[in-house]
């Protein structure tokens, strides 16, 4: 999961290197923490949040078949 | 220009891993292979395949810095694999445009609720294509034939919601649909005679509203 969002945060930024993934396991739903450089936030955002919307929804189709549930966050 | 070194078994797996780490094919990365590894024997002598690996600077190419490409199909095949989905990928060209076909086990999950994720996944490839290039990259995913299934069910949906619309002299609307799926049903009806369809509301969902070009044709009169 965490290298999933890593791979696509890596190649929508300007600042690859800046990407940082921590995954926070939990009994059933996970955390996956996706950390950016600032002037990168926009773009792993998108216009009105449309490319998080969609990394999130495959995130949830990939969970879906571990039987699992796990949440994105963007920290700022 | 950034260098780094990756290890692994093999030198191929150390590509890989570079390739991966630095989200980009293997043809857009400068390999040096350090030493090729050996398994030894029993664990015993074992070493570990090196690599060194930079990125050519995109302005340290000559022309057209916007010419580069990443091959579509061979991101679309990682992301599945970290998706761990269960599909295989094929590319075809379609009225000038890159289609990428899936098809596997997991082809439901892959497009899923109303084509959702399949919509996702085909955004995001967009995006990180069209950072590599440059410039905007637009290929498309299917799934076993979706978005044929797609179009003819959003194409019956405007007849429907036609007849309803002549029948009556209203409005009728359809759900909030995505861009490409609006498109579908303002083609159904272009050059309809009696109704004529306009999208409603903002953002990226939109409601298309089919409504009838007069009044008295609506109702059935003829000229």
């Amino acid at each position: 999961m965490k290298e999933l969002i890593r791979y696509i945060a890596r190649a929508l930024v300007d600042n690859p290197d800046a990407v940082e993934v921590n995954e926070i396991e939990g009994e059933q739903t996970s955390v996956i923490e996706l950390k950016v450089a600032k002037e990168d936030l926009g773009k792993v955002i998108g216009k009105q949040g449309r490319t998080a919307r969609s990394m999130r929804t495959i995130l949830s189709a990939a969970s879906t078949k571990l039987r699992k549930r796990s949440v994105l966050e963007i920290i700022e | 220009m950034s260098e780094s070194i990756f290890e692994g078994k093999t030198v191929e797996e150390a590509i890989a891993l570079a390739c991966q780490e630095l989200g980009l094919p293997r043809e857009h990365l400068n390999i040096e292979i350090i030493s090729t590894g050996s398994s030894g024997v029993f664990g015993l002598g074992l070493k570990k395949a090196k690599v060194r690996v930079s990125v050519p600077a995109p302005e340290a190419q000559p022309e057209e810095p916007g010419t580069e490409k990443a091959d579509p199909k061979q991101i679309l095949q990682e992301l599945i694999a970290l998706l761990d989905f269960d599909l295989t990928v094929e590319s075809n060209l379609e009225n000038g445009f890159e289609v990428l076909n899936l098809r596997g086990k997991d082809a439901g999950l892959l497009i899923g609720k109303q084509g959702q994720t399949i919509d996702a996944l085909q955004y995001l490839l967009n995006k990180m294509l069209s950072k590599v290039a440059g410039e905007k990259i637009q290929v498309v995913l299917d799934c076993e034939g979706y978005r044929e299934r797609r179009k003819a069910y959003l194409t019956e949906m405007a007849m429907r919601l036609k007849e309803r619309a002549q029948k009556t002299g209203r409005s009728f609307y359809t759900d909030l649909l995505n861009s490409a799926d609006r498109r579908a049903i303002h083609l159904a009806l272009q050059n309809d005679p009696v109704v004529k369809t306009k999208s409603i509301g903002d953002g990226l969902l939109k409601k298309v509203a089919v409504y009838a070009r007069e009044r008295g044709k609506a109702n059935g009169i003829s000229r």
